[in-house]
């Protein structure tokens, strides 16, 4: 609320209400406007996000510098911008929620066609670098519907439903960390994950091996443990079983 | 190919021998079993460390019907891919021939024909399209002197035949285990699958698939590229 108050913002969310901000804005966005900055600088859109979800669709189609400036923010949780006579910290605990396509044609990997040739794939997804996704915690595939899916009646789990799930996990979380400065698993920081993220003696020989076999990045390993925390949250399991590092192993991407 | 020709072969009463590997080792020995016939697996590790390990149930199943497991090391040796092409010459001392179904310029089948042609058996390949990666390995042996035939009667009438076994019983098999690991590798032997082919035509929970596939990329069964798996190549 106080950052959109400093961007005179308030005044277009009348609510004024405690309801967590969404950020989309266009990928033509400059650096400025996403990061924050200006002569007298102000949050950007990764700080108007604070606390909510900044979702970026068309992620390869942003401008290299906005795709890169994330990087730090999206570790440190807040960004400070120097000018020659000020700095200023604007906070930006924010969900990245991102969206692409898997070749310029978007058909690649589904069952119709791709038009794309491998150069061009290759090229599409380089955009997004390795530290970046090295970020991400969780990539989903999503396919194209089907026109008989579409109009199927079979109805799939909605989302209240989901939402119920969600809150309850991040109860136990708030729980957990209740002493702490933080809330979440994706907010625990390396020195508490050991503390936090106890295995069960498979789990542990499995990630080890997952950790040479893969070549994991350190990040991606610790990235590894706080999203099979948060599966084994939803299974109630107060240690991480295998099932639990092994599905958050999966969700993972590497650079092509 | 791999089991029509391990298929015909067994039913004229031949023994099939290869290296319980994952792939064309496994569809001939599971078919040889299928159709009644004696198999003979050479393992490049001891028997107490069967590789791969989805493979156990199947190297159970080859005792149990007659067939055989050699192996050149000690029972508690590991598994190393380092030993393989040393258990590739047994596989060709222990035949009376070989035949080729696919081969990669480095591939363990290459370097079993390489041995069959050192020891004077006769080396046999099959055509393979011309794009396919494994074409150049044929195409290799072929001007090493190999012969290439059409249909499985081309082998049968080369062969001494005082070595032909009769056929028992055939064997269903089935790997409650790892049963699902095979089932996916069997869908990504036919091409590169996104994931959410596989969990289509899995028909399991996703979750439990997610898990099989990482388990198979720890193992080096099979890679991630960007949410497509396919099988890893062997190097």
């Amino acid at each position: 609320m106080q950052i959109y108050s400093i961007c005179g913002k308030l005044q277009y969310e009348p609510s004024l209400s405690l309801q967590r901000p969404f950020r989309s804005p266009h990928h033509s966005i400059t650096a400025t406007a996403m990061l924050g900055g200006g002569r007298n600088p102000l949050p950007g859109e990764i700080s108007l996000a604070h606390q909510g979800v900044l979702f970026l669709d068309e992620l390869p189609e942003l401008k290299l510098a906005v795709l890169e400036g994330l990087r730090e923010p999206l570790e440190e949780r807040k960004i400070t911008i120097n000018r020659n006579l000020i700095s200023v910290s604007y906070p930006c605990n924010f969900i990245l929620v991102a969206s692409m396509n898997p070749c310029p044609c978007g058909y690649y990997g589904t069952k119709q066609q791709c038009k794309c040739t491998q150069e061009q794939i290759r090229r599409y997804s380089r955009k997004i670098s390795g530290p970046i996704i090295d970020r991400i915690d969780i990539t989903v595939p999503i396919e194209y519907i089907g026109y008989d899916k579409l109009i199927s009646s079979q109805k799939s789990e909605t989302s209240e439903k989901i939402q119920k799930r969600v809150e309850k996990v991040r109860r136990i979380q708030k729980e957990r960390y209740k002493d702490l400065k933080f809330q979440t698993n994706a907010e625990l920081e390396t020195k508490y994950i050991e503390q936090y993220c106890t295995l069960a003696r498979k789990s542990q020989k499995i990630l080890e091996n997952a950790y040479q076999k893969l070549q994991l990045t350190t990040r991606a390993y610790m990235k590894i443990l706080k999203v099979a925390r948060t599966i084994a949250d939803m299974d109630e399991s107060q240690y991480i079983q295998e099932q639990h590092i092994l599905e958050a192993i999966s969700y993972r991407r590497k650079e092509e | 190919m791999a089991k029509k020709f391990s298929s015909e072969l067994t039913k004229n009463g031949l023994v099939i021998v290869s290296g319980l590997a994952l792939g064309i080792d496994t569809i001939a020995h599971q078919t040889c079993l299928e159709e009644g016939g004696k198999t003979i697996a050479v393992l490049g590790g001891g028997f107490h460390h069967i590789y791969p390990e989805e493979n156990t149930y199947l190297a159970q199943a080859i005792v149990k019907n007659g067939g055989l497991l050699i192996s050149q090391y000690k029972p508690e040796e590991q598994a190393n891919t380092k030993n393989f092409p040393k258990r590739n010459k047994v596989i060709s001392q222990v035949s009376q021939a070989v035949l080729v179904i696919e081969a990669g310029i480095r591939s363990g089948a290459k370097i079993t024909a390489g041995y069959a042609k050192e020891q004077n058996k006769k080396v046999f390949v099959i055509p393979n399209p011309l794009d396919s990666k494994n074409a150049k390995g044929i195409q290799q042996l072929l001007e090493k002197g190999a012969t290439m035939i059409f249909q499985s009667t081309q082998i049968m009438s080369q062969l001494d035949t005082r070595y032909l076994v009769p056929l028992t019983t055939p064997v269903k098999l089935i790997d409650t285990k790892h049963s699902e690991e095979n089932k996916i590798y069997q869908i990504l032997l036919q091409r590169p699958h996104s994931i959410n082919e596989i969990i289509q035509k899995m028909q399991d929970k996703p979750q439990q698939i997610l898990q099989k596939l990482s388990i198979m990329e720890i193992e080096g069964v099979v890679e991630n590229i960007g949410n497509i798996y396919r099988l890893k190549e062997k190097k």
